[in-house]
C-alpha cells in the first residue's frame, strides 16, 4: 500500500533527479563501456577490454599526474579551511563596512578562471610581472614557475585557492555565525580561554559545516583544469601534470575517447576514495535525522 | 525585504523576456546560409579592409549569410573533426592546419575531385603540389590549401646596431649574432638573442634543416629523432637555452610570447613565420614598430644546393564535411576565396598566399616589403613533418623529451633515444 | 584585557591580509585595462598613468560578438538560475519534510552523480545533444548548468527548509490548505533568502563556464568566456590591454551581484531569518 506522502515526496524530487540521470548519471553509464572500446573520430569504435585500463596504469605519467593532483588537492583543502576558519573568525563579530570586506573577499570567486590565470600571469610574469620583481627585490629570488615543478605546482595551489576560498570561507562564515553567544559567554564566565571557547564551543558547533564545506571542495578539487592548463599545460616536461590536463590530452587532443573514459572513471574514484570518509559521515548524519 | 526580493526575480524575468527577444530577432536572417569554422585570421584576411572583403563580396552576389565560427587553433580541429563525425552537422567549410591531417580524412571530408572536374579552380596548376600530396588519401584529394605559414628570421634592426651586429647571412652567423645580442639593459631587463616558437618537433626540425637539409619525421613516415641532424640540432637549442640566448620563459613558449617579447624589445631575433611582420612592427602595440626586418633563415655553410635554409612551412586548407547539407555552396565559396585574384587580395589583408604568382604583384610587393625573401623561402620549405593518427601524441612526447633535456634532466642524446623508442610504436605501419 | 587587545588587533591584520590577497589582483586588472598599451609591461611597473579608454574601444571595435556573447550569458545564467531555484525548492522541501528510505539513498545518489568529472560527461552528451538538435542552443547549457547544480542547491534548501517551523503549515492545514498552497502560501515565502543563497552558487558558475560552452555551443549561443579566452589565445599576439578590459567588462556585472546579494548569503545559509 503506497500512501499519498511517499508519491508525493517521489514527484517533488523527480525535477532534479530527471536533471541528474539524463544529463549526468545515463552519460555516465556510457562512459563505462566507451572505456572498453577503442574510439576516435571517424573511425567504429571497437571493443578491446581492459586494455585502456592496462595502458593507463602502465603509463608512468598518469601516476605521476594521479601523484601530483593527490597532494595538490590536499594542500589546497587544508590551507583553504585553515585560511576560511582564520577569516570566518575575524569577520564573526559587528563592525562598520563589514558588508563591503565581506564581498571583497569574496569577490575571487566570481572571477572566471581564465580572467583568474591572466590576472595572476600578469602578476608573476617573469622579470617583469609586479610580484616577481618584488621578490627579486626583497627576496633576491623569483617565483620560478616555468622552470621549477615545485614553483609550478606552488603557484597552482595559489591560484586554486584564490579563486575557491571564497565559497569555504561562504559556508564557514555561515556557520559561526550560527554559534549561539549565550553558549560563548558561559563558557568564558567558566574561564576559559578564547582558544577553549573556540575549540569547545565554536569548533564543535561548526564541524559538521566544516565537513560538507570539505566534502564538496575535494569533489571539485579534484577536477582541477583550467588552472594547470591555462598556466603551463602541465610542463616542463609534464612534470606538473594533473589528472585534469592528463584527461584533456586524452579527450582532446588525442581523440582517444576509450583513454579518456578510464582516465575519468579513475578519477571517479580518487575523488571517492578521499571524499568516501565524508560522505560516510554525511549519510550517517542523513540516517539519524530520518 | 521579502517585497524586495521578489522585485529582483520580477526584473529577473522581464531582462530573460527581452533578453530572448532580442536574440530570436537576430537570429532571423536569410533563408541560405553557409557556416564556415575556423582561426579569427582566416576571417580577417578574407573580409578585411586593405585588399577587400571578398568573402562579403561573393556572400552578397550569391544571396547568402555567413557563419564565422571561430576558435582557437586547437578548438577549431577538434570542433570541425567532431562535427565531421556526426550524423549532420551545420559546418560547411572548416579550415584546418597540416600538422592535424589524419588517415581518417576520407571517412569525415568530402573527396573534391568530382566538384574540381565540374566547377574547376583557375589555374588550378599553380597550388604547390606538396601542399595537395598531404591533402590526398588513397588517390583522392580532400582540401584546398589556402594559407601557408613559412618561417623566417625577424630582426630587431635597432638593437643590432647598438651591439654593433650585422644581419646574418649564414646560420653560423646567425648563432654567433644571438649570442652576442645577449645582454642585461642597465635598468636591469634582460634582451634575448633569439627566440623559437615552441618547442614542437616542427619548430626544432627547423635548426636540422638549416644546418643539413635533417627531418624528425620523413612524408614516408621514417622516425629519424636520434638521427646525428636532430642530435645536433636540438644540442645547438640546448646550449642557447643554457646561455640564457633563449628566455628561462621558453619552457613555456607560445607563439603569442614572441610576440610580447619581440613588442617589447626584449629580444633582438625571433624565427616565426613571415606573417609576424604585421605584429611586431604595429605602431600601436610594438616599442620595436619599424625597426624590425624580415628575411629568409640563412642557411649553413655546410649546406649545399639551397640558397637558403630549406625550413618548415606550415598551411592551412578548407576541407568540407561529408555530412553538410550545403556542399555545392561551400565549394562554390572554396572555389573563389582561392581565385588568382582572390588569394592577392587576401595576401594583402595579411594572408600567406599560397599561390607563388601572388609574390609578382605590384599590390603584395608594396605592402610586404619581404615579398621577395617569402618567395625565396617558401620555394624550398616543406611541411615540418607529415599528419598521423597518433601525430599529437609523438609531438608531446617530443616536448616533453626537449624539455627534460632543457632542465639538464637527460643529455639530449638519452632525451632523443627515448623519443625515438617511445614513438615508433605509433606511427602508422607502412 | 591586553588578551582583547592582541585578539582585537589579530582580527585587523588577518582582515588587512585577507583583502589584499583577494582584491589585488582584481585590481591590478582592472587599473591595467585603463593603461595604455605600452605601459602595461613598463618596469618599473607604472602606478600613475594617464588613464585612457582605448582598450574599450579596441575591445568592441575587433570584438563585435562579444557583446552578444554577454547576452547569451546573461539569458543563461538567468535560466540555469531559475530552472535550478525551482526544482531544488520542490526537492529541497522533499527532503526535509518527508522521510523515507527512498529518500535517503536519492539524496546519498545526488552526493555521488555529482563527483563525475564534468569534462568526461562531455563525450556521450555531444552526439546525442547534436542528434536531438540541442546544439548551440541557450536550453542545452542551461540544462547542463542547473544539472551540476541542483545537488549543491537543494542540500542548502533542505537544511534552509529544516528551520522553517512546521507549526506554520500545520496552522495553514487545519486551514484546509493543500500541500501546494502550503508550500507556495507558506514555505515558499519564507525561503526567499535560503533561494537566494543556494542560487548564488549556480549563477557564479553558469555566468562563468567555459568547457560545456566550448563544446555545445558555436554561434547562436556562444558565451562571453569563450570570447575572453579567444582574446586570451589569439595566434596574433595577445593584446593584453584589450584582454583586460574584456575580463572587467566580464566581471563588472557578476561582482555588483555578489555585492547586491552578500548579505542574503550569509542569512540564507544559516537560516537566520527565520530564527530571527
Amino acid at each position: 500500500m503506497f500512501d499519498d506522502r511517499k508519491w508525493l515526496s517521489l514527484f517533488l524530487i523527480s525535477p532534479v533527479n530527471t536533471l541528474l540521470i539524463l544529463l549526468i548519471a545515463g552519460p555516465s553509464i556510457y562512459i563505462v563501456w566507451l572505456s572498453l572500446h577503442q574510439s576516435t573520430f571517424g573511425a567504429d569504435s571497437v571493443f578491446i577490454g581492459f586494455d585502456n585500463y592496462v595502458r593507463l596504469f602502465s603509463d608512468s605519467i598518469f601516476w605521476r599526474a594521479t601523484f601530483n593532483t593527490f597532494i595538490v588537492v590536499n594542500v589546497i583543502v587544508y590551507a583553504e579551511l585553515a585560511l576560511a576558519l582564520m577569516l570566518a573568525l575575524a569577520l564573526n563579530t559587528n563592525f562598520w563596512g563589514k558588508g563591503l570586506v565581506f564581498s571583497i573577499l569574496i569577490a575571487p570567486y566570481a572571477v572566471s578562471q581564465v580572467s583568474a590565470v591572466v590576472m595572476w600571469r600578469y602578476l608573476l610574469e617573469p622579470d617583469i610581472g609586479m610580484f616577481n620583481l618584488l621578490l627579486q627585490n626583497f627576496v633576491g629570488a623569483q617565483l620560478n614557475w616555468i622552470r621549477n615543478p615545485v614553483h609550478g605546482l606552488s603557484l597552482i595551489s595559489i591560484l586554486s585557492i584564490w579563486i575557491h576560498l571564497p565559497f569555504t570561507l561562504i559556508i564557514l562564515y555561515s556557520a559561526i555565525s550560527t554559534v549561539p553567544l549565550d553558549l560563548k559567554d558561559a563558557a568564558r564566565v567558566e574561564g576559559a580561554s578564547e582558544w577553549q571557547v573556540f575549540r569547545k564551543v565554536t569548533m564543535r558547533f561548526i564541524a559538521p559545516a566544516v565537513l560538507v564545506a570539505m566534502m564538496f571542495r575535494y569533489i571539485f578539487a579534484t577536477r582541477l583544469f583550467a588552472e594547470v592548463w591555462l598556466l603551463n599545460e602541465g610542463g616542463p616536461a609534464r612534470l606538473t601534470e594533473v589528472l585534469g590536463t592528463y584527461l584533456f590530452r586524452a579527450a582532446f587532443r588525442y581523440h582517444d575517447f576509450g583513454a579518456a573514459a578510464a582516465t575519468g572513471l579513475a578519477m571517479q574514484l580518487l575523488a571517492l576514495l578521499v571524499a568516501s570518509f565524508y560522505l560516510y559521515k554525511l549519510y550517517k548524519r542523513m540516517q539519524s535525522d530520518g | 525585504m521579502r517585497e524586495k526580493s521578489r522585485n529582483i526575480f520580477s526584473a529577473l524575468a522581464k531582462v530573460v523576456t527581452v533578453g530572448a527577444l532580442v536574440v530570436s530577432m537576430a537570429t532571423i536572417g536569410n533563408a541560405q546560409e553557409l557556416t564556415i569554422i575556423g582561426h579569427k585570421v582566416h576571417e580577417r584576411v578574407s573580409t578585411g579592409k586593405a585588399g577587400g572583403d571578398f568573402a562579403g563580396e561573393w556572400a552578397a552576389a550569391k544571396n547568402t549569410k555567413i557563419n564565422w565560427l571561430t576558435f582557437n587553433v586547437q578548438a577549431v580541429h577538434e570542433r570541425l573533426f567532431r562535427e565531421a563525425s556526426l550524423g549532420s552537422t551545420t559546418i560547411d567549410v572548416g579550415f584546418a592546419a597540416n600538422r592535424y591531417y589524419k588517415p581518417q580524412f576520407p571517412e569525415m571530408f568530402q573527396a573534391l575531385d568530382d566538384y574540381l572536374a565540374s566547377a574547376p579552380i583557375k589555374d588550378f596548376d599553380e597550388l604547390p603540389k606538396g601542399m595537395l600530396g598531404a591533402l590526398t588519401y588513397g588517390g583522392k584529394l580532400y582540401g584546398i590549401p589556402f594559407r601557408h605559414a613559412t618561417a623566417a628570421l625577424h630582426v630587431n634592426t635597432a638593437i643590432l646596431k647598438e651591439k654593433g651586429v650585422a644581419v646574418p647571412k649564414t646560420f653560423e652567423e646567425l648563432l654567433s649574432a644571438a649570442r652576442k645580442l645577449t645582454f642585461t639593459r642597465s635598468n636591469g631587463t634582460k634582451v634575448h638573442g633569439l627566440l623559437l616558437d615552441y618547442r614542437s618537433p616542427a619548430i626544432l626540425t627547423d635548426f636540422a634543416r638549416a644546418m643539413n637539409n635533417g627531418d624528425f619525421l620523413t612524408p614516408d613516415f621514417e622516425l629519424k629523432a636520434n638521427s646525428p641532424d636532430m642530435i645536433g640540432a636540438v644540442e645547438e637549442v640546448v646550449k642557447l637555452f643554457k646561455e640564457g640566448v633563449l628566455p628561462e620563459a621558453f619552457l613555456n613558449f607560445k607563439t603569442e610570447d614572441v610576440i610580447t617579447y619581440m613588442q617589447q624589445e626584449r629580444a633582438a631575433m625571433a624565427i616565426s613565420p613571415f606573417g609576424r611582420y604585421r605584429n611586431f612592427n604595429d605602431a600601436k602595440k610594438s616599442k620595436a614598430a619599424g625597426k624590425i626586418i624580415s628575411i629568409a633563415v640563412p642557411k649553413s655553410e655546410k649546406l649545399e644546393g639551397f640558397n637558403v635554409a630549406p625550413i618548415r612551412t606550415e598551411f592551412w586548407a578548407m576541407l568540407i564535411p561529408k555530412n553538410s547539407d550545403n556542399k555545392d555552396l561551400a565549394w562554390d565559396y572554396i572555389r573563389n576565396s582561392v581565385s588568382p585574384e582572390n588569394t592577392i587580395r587576401a595576401a594583402v589583408n595579411g594572408n600567406g598566399p599560397i599561390r607563388p604568382s601572388a609574390y609578382a604583384d605590384q599590390r603584395v610587393k608594396d605592402l610586404v616589403p619581404y615579398a621577395s625573401d617569402e618567395q625565396a623561402a617558401l620555394s624550398v620549405a616543406r611541411p615540418p613533418l607529415p599528419g598521423f593518427t597518433n601525430s599529437a601524441r609523438v609531438e608531446d612526447i617530443f616536448i616533453e623529451e626537449v624539455e627534460s633535456a632543457l632542465l639538464g634532466l637527460k643529455t639530449t642524446r638519452e632525451a632523443l633515444d627515448s623519443v625515438q623508442a617511445r614513438s615508433l610504436p605509433l606511427l602508422p605501419s607502412k | 584585557m591586553d588578551d582583547r587587545n592582541l585578539l582585537s588587533a589579530g582580527r585587523w591584520l588577518i582582515l588587512t591580509i585577507g583583502v589584499l590577497w583577494s582584491a589585488f589582483p582584481i585590481f591590478m586588472v582592472v587599473s591595467s585595462s585603463f593603461k595604455p598599451p605600452l605601459d602595461i609591461f613598463a618596469v618599473p611597473p607604472k602606478f600613475i598613468f594617464e588613464p585612457t579608454i582605448e582598450n574599450y574601444i579596441l575591445l568592441f571595435q575587433e570584438w563585435p560578438e562579444f557583446v552578444k556573447a554577454l547576452g547569451n550569458s546573461l539569458i543563461i545564467t538567468a535560466g540555469a538560475t531559475v530552472l535550478t531555484a525551482v526544482t531544488s525548492l520542490l526537492a529541497g522541501y522533499a527532503y526535509s519534510r518527508f522521510h523515507s528510505r527512498l529518500l535517503t539513498l536519492s539524496a546519498f545518489f545526488m552526493i555521488l552523480v555529482r563527483m563525475l568529472p564534468p569534462i568526461v560527461v562531455t563525450i556521450p552528451l555531444f552526439p546525442a545533444i547534436s542528434a536531438l538538435r540541442l546544439s548551440d542552443t541557450h536550453a542545452i547549457l542551461i540544462l547542463l548548468y542547473a544539472a551540476f547544480f541542483v545537488s549543491l542547491a537543494t542540500w542548502i534548501l533542505k537544511t534552509f527548509i529544516d528551520q522553517i517551523p512546521r507549526e506554520l503549515e500545520e496552522a495553514a492545514e487545519v486551514e484546509g490548505a493543500s500541500v501546494w498552497q502550503r508550500l507556495f502560501k507558506v514555505v515558499l515565502p519564507l525561503s526567499i533568502h535560503g533561494t537566494i543563497a543556494a542560487c548564488v552558487f549556480v549563477v557564479i558558475f553558469s555566468w562563468n563556464e567555459y568547457v560545456f560552452a566550448l563544446i555545445f555551443t558555436s554561434n547562436t549561443a556562444r558565451t562571453a568566456p569563450l570570447v575572453l579566452s579567444e582574446i586570451a589565445g589569439s595566434v596574433e599576439g595577445v593584446q593584453w590591454g584589450v584582454l583586460f578590459a574584456a575580463a572587467t567588462v566580464q566581471l563588472f556585472p557578476i561582482l555588483i551581484f555578489v555585492l547586491v546579494v552578500q548579505k542574503f548569503i550569509v542569512t540564507g545559509l544559516t537560516a537566520g531569518a527565520v530564527k530571527g
